[in-house]
């Protein structure tokens, strides 16, 4: 393929970025250009085992692909025939496909099937026709699974993402001779072949990678087509070569249109988030030569891409780095972590944030666990002493009590802090607080102190409020100590505790129970 | 129950005479129904109540008087007196004190105006169980020592427990205007009656509330008893009635047709009371006139007669008004209101009362005044009502706190830890004919929202909302199209596909 027809099937894909005009979807096919996502590779190395597929997933996540793909084996595995569209099913179709999968997963059907559905469609119908499937569902059976392609990264993996790279933006033919013949302006400077050059070069694949990863990190989803349309966007912004030329000839400025101006102002969802991300928005070094915004622009956009270490730390996100290093912490051995004990110095900021979260204007690092009633408002709180510096850790989102298994490679863009309750049964529970992107850069603020004025409790603040109540409940004796703070004193007052006293009279045995009342610092 | 002034008059037809503010107070008066008062009126609890009970003790005398001051700030907060006072300036303070009632000795009556609906209600239900009501109460109300119950309670020294009931008074409804409603609005009240003892029922028992701390415990029992007075006035309307509800309180999507749509659906509602005030008054003044189908008003030196008595007086023993020298209307107004002449005049029976009604209620702490602010006040005390200021033009819209609200009570009742948004909102509409998007159940009604919505503005309306339950903390998102809504404390360790 030379890099005229290269650009023109760029284009197509990238086609006004939202138009989606070529995209490979359930109608269109491209014959040359063929990935093996990792997810069917999957299914194919596990077949054997599976009675229940569900692929579930946004429009665009590659559904239709793994299943056009897999087609032939799934029909040699004695497969029914695959629901390929379930949202597209009439309500009773989707009723009967439902009793279906019910019966294979009880053992009273040996049918196999496969699933492909929209996520919310599916669990729609779930809940409606058999809600105790869902759980089925979600016990992660080995006979039954689950491909839910919004909880994928693509970028995750360096070999797989940089592999869609190259096959997608890779093309023979560097001769350029189709070019020559046209006489084009841009013959030997043109921007869509240094897009490609940049883009595929070891810090542009990284760049992209990195792009890609912080949306996952930061709770976004990018789906193959998406992926698809953003790369054919870096190289060509949505111009065919005609209208290159034609702009060439007027002797315009073709600055607008190189790779590294992916993080310019659009209007698509996708790129917005990325133009958020804009290295430009974020303060940063930069040489003497560097003297207007539109060079630093330029500067930072440009030094991203090609040779900046720290791209994490480049993209203009509150605390990226730190969370995709606490991320990458836990996924390595053991997966879970003392609070007390473990020094990991973002884990430390953390605690600290959780700590004056419910704690206000406290300096001390200790977990102290509050819970003052919410229609009470905030200016007298609650704290319960027994809970100072209780046990808890932090662990990988996809361990659990007694897990045995090794977990899989994935690298989540969550985890949790959880409690480890014993109930006297001699069971034991986690308690947790699932810390995403959001609480994570909520708490870090907390931790440095940038007290946010709000008039009810955020998202954030509830969850951790949640997540104390939920410890007190299994707690003994929780309740038999408290301490009381104030947000507002006078001269006159003081925080204090009250603690409840057991007494038993020494004649009669009689038991009796006061409350002291004592000073705190 | 005490004899109340909503039992008589206009009050009684319309079933509610003005609000009962704030909520809990009238969840303390709907309490006395099933609990005596054991405590007194009067009694102030504070440091050295408990001191000298010997149940409160410091042994840090140097710091006595700090202790004492900072002890009695905390409990003035935390038994409710403060947030009571607060959202009701106007209550009494001076020879009562009013609780969030921890122990049975906390519970204190305040001047009933709402009670007896909840009263009436209740009891409409054929199939209600006073007894095992009054047994879940006590449980759900006294019971528990999650929280600070416990060492509130130990300075209450109400260690044993045992609850004084109260005995379920006689209930017998032919007398009162619950008696003399149609057919139609009968069943339509022992519907609604049945519903509010289900509901009351979940939530009395299920762990989604019951287990909760006494502060949430309660705050949610009268989030529903108010609630409850909403739905009242919304029944009594017509079968036909529903709220179309903002999906947020404030958002910049829906200004324009939306915003116009609530307000003139919650003038709609608030217009019942007007109404009802006319019907009452023209069958009033029809019985009064027997054969005679028009008035005759007589003026005679600077006096107007209807039928032979003084208009003031037939004003009170007829259309019922208080009897106040400050509140007898003026011989000016009357000539006014009425274009009399000289010598006698005849209206009939339906100008009369419009006429009577326009001269009387734009008097402050009129009966219709009172009487239509059971709506905003009640509205407002759940977030359901806004704005929460003095602006004449209000609407209903769902605040988070309430929105979160209905989501326990939806699944506390589906049994459920979690269930598809869409189904939530046809349970809202279906249940408590809450309209925040337009379904295949609601289409007829909403056809009479004015100005007309496209599915436009019910679709942003629905976003709004998706974004109040997610700041609630009770929303998972699927993909673009899916939503899941659950509890906030379930959330975090959901597991869907």
């Amino acid at each position: 393929m030379t890099l005229m027809q290269k650009v023109e099937k760029l284009v197509r894909y990238c086609g006004q970025y939202q138009s989606h005009g070529f995209m490979m979807d359930e109608r269109n096919t491209d014959a040359e250009f063929h990935i093996e996502l990792p997810e069917e590779k999957e299914i194919r190395d596990r077949i054997d085992n599976i009675n229940i597929i569900v692929l579930t997933g946004e429009a665009g996540d590659g559904k239709s692909r793994i299943l056009r793909n897999i087609g032939s084996l799934l029909v040699e595995k004695g497969f029914s025939k695959p629901c390929s569209d379930f949202s597209a099913l009439a309500e009773q179709d989707k009723q009967e496909l439902i009793r279906r999968l019910r019966n294979v997963a009880d053992g009273t059907s040996k049918e196999r099937l496969v699933v492909s559905a929209n996520v919310g469609v599916f669990t729609q119908a779930v809940i409606q026709y058999d809600f105790g499937l869902m759980e089925e569902l979600t016990k992660e059976r080995e006979d039954i699974h689950i491909w839910n392609f919004e909880k994928r990264n693509l970028a995750e993996k360096q070999e797989v993402f940089y592999h869609i790279m190259k096959e997608f933006l890779g093309y023979g033919d560097k001769s350029e001779q189709d070019c020559a013949g046209l006489s084009c302006p841009c013959y030997g400077k043109c921007v869509y072949r240094e897009n490609i050059e940049k883009l595929l070069s070891p810090s542009g694949l990284e760049g992209m990678r990195t792009i890609c990863n912080a949306v996952y990190l930061t709770g976004g989803h990018i789906t193959f087509r998406e992926l698809l349309s953003l790369l054919a966007y870096a190289v060509t912004f949505g111009e065919d070569c005609a209208e290159r030329r034609e702009r060439a000839g007027r002797q315009e400025d073709l600055e607008n249109v190189f790779y590294y101006n992916i993080f310019r102002e659009n209007n698509d969802i996708l790129l917005e988030k990325i133009s958020r991300m804009d290295p430009a928005l974020k303060r940063g070094e930069y040489p003497d030569c560097v003297k207007t915004k539109e060079e630093y622009v330029k500067y930072r956009r440009k030094r991203y891409f090609e040779g900046a270490e720290n791209q994490y730390g480049m993209l203009n996100v509150d605390y990226l780095p730190e969370f995709y290093d606490v991320l990458e912490y836990m996924n390595t051995r053991p997966f879970h972590y003392d609070t007390v004990q473990d020094r990991h110095p973002t884990l430390q900021m953390l605690k600290k944030g959780i700590g004056r979260m419910g704690n206000r204007g406290k300096s001390d690092i200790g977990l102290v666990v509050t819970d003052t009633p919410l229609i009470l408002g905030n200016k007298i709180r609650t704290e319960f002493m027994v809970m100072q510096d209780i046990g808890m850790i932090w662990h990988r989102y996809d361990i659990q009590i007694g897990s045995v298994n090794q977990p899989s490679d994935h690298m989540w863009n969550k985890f949790y802090l959880s409690y480890l309750a014993r109930k006297k049964d001699g069971s034991r529970k986690l308690i947790s607080l699932l810390i995403d992107y959001r609480q994570f850069r909520y708490l870090m603020m907390f931790s440095q102190d940038y007290y946010l004025n709000r008039n009810e409790l955020t998202v954030e603040e509830y969850a951790v409020h949640t997540f104390f109540h939920k410890i007190l409940e299994e707690k003994e004796d929780a309740y038999d100590s408290i301490v009381i703070r104030f947000d507002e004193k006078t001269e006159k007052m003081c925080d204090f505790s009250l603690t409840v006293h057991s007494h038993e009279d020494f004649f009669t045995g009689e038991q009796t129970r006061t409350v002291r009342i004592r000073k705190e610092d | 129950m005490q004899k109340d002034k909503a039992s008589e008059g206009l009050a009684a037809y319309v079933g509610i005479s003005a609000p009962e503010t704030p909520k809990y107070l009238l969840t303390n008066n709907f309490l006395l129904d099933y609990f005596q008062q054991t405590g007194e009126n009067g009694k102030r609890y504070d440091f050295e109540t408990f001191a000298k009970n010997g149940v409160l003790y410091t042994e840090d005398d140097q710091n006595r008087e700090k202790l004492k001051e900072s002890f009695n700030v905390f409990l003035k907060r935390y038994l409710g007196t403060q947030v009571i006072q607060e959202e009701n300036k106007k209550i009494n303070t001076k020879t009562k004190h009013y609780y969030f009632p921890m122990t049975q000795d906390m519970l204190t009556e305040s001047a009933p105006t709402l009670r007896h609906l909840l009263f009436h209600l209740q009891n409409y239900d054929k199939k209600f169980d006073f007894t095992a009501m009054r047994e879940k109460l006590a449980v759900y109300v006294f019971g528990g020592n999650a929280g600070l119950s416990q060492i509130l309670k130990i300075l209450f020294q109400e260690q044993d427990g045992k609850v004084k009931y109260a005995e379920r008074m006689s209930y017998d409804a032919t007398n009162t205007f619950w008696g003399k409603l149609n057919d139609s609005e009968q069943t339509r009240m022992r519907n609604l009656g049945r519903q509010l003892n289900t509901d009351l029922d979940t939530l009395l028992t299920h762990k989604y509330f019951c287990k909760l701390d006494f502060y949430r415990r309660y705050h949610y029992l009268s989030v529903l008893l108010t609630s409850y007075v909403i739905q009242y006035i919304v029944r009594r309307k017509s079968n036909s009635a529903f709220l179309l509800c903002k999906g947020g309180i404030q958002d910049v999507r829906l200004e324009g047709n939306i915003h116009r749509a609530c307000y003139n659906n919650y003038a709609g509602i608030r217009s019942l009371f007007p109404d009802l005030m006319q019907t009452y008054y023209c069958d009033a003044v029809r019985k009064e006139m027997g054969e005679e189908e028009k008035i005759k008003i007589r003026t005679e030196a600077g006096r107007a007669y209807i039928k032979e008595r003084e208009f003031n007086e037939f004003a009170v023993e007829v259309m019922g008004r208080k009897q106040r020298s400050d509140n007898e209307l003026e011989f000016g107004e009357i000539v006014k209101a009425f274009h009399l002449q000289e010598g006698e005049d005849k209206v009939t029976v339906e100008e009369f009362v419009l006429r009577y009604i326009n001269l009387t209620k734009s008097r402050t702490g009129s009966t219709l005044n009172k009487m239509s602010s059971v709506l905003p006040t009640s509205g407002k005390q759940i977030g359901m009502v806004y704005p929460d200021n003095n602006a004449r033009q209000k609407y209903f819209a769902m605040s988070g706190s309430l929105a979160e609200f209905y989501v326990r009570l939806y699944l506390a009742i589906k049994e459920r830890k979690y269930d598809y948004l869409d189904n939530f909102l046809e349970f809202l509409y279906d249940r408590y004919r809450i309209v925040i998007v337009k379904s295949k159940e609601n289409e007829r009604a909403v056809k009479s929202v004015k100005p007309k919505l496209s599915a436009f503005d019910y679709s942003k309306n629905k976003a709004v909302f998706i974004d109040t339950l997610n700041n609630a903390n009770c929303l998972i998102k699927l993909s673009d199209s899916g939503y899941v809504v659950t509890l906030p404390e379930e959330k975090g360790g959901l597991k869907l596909v």
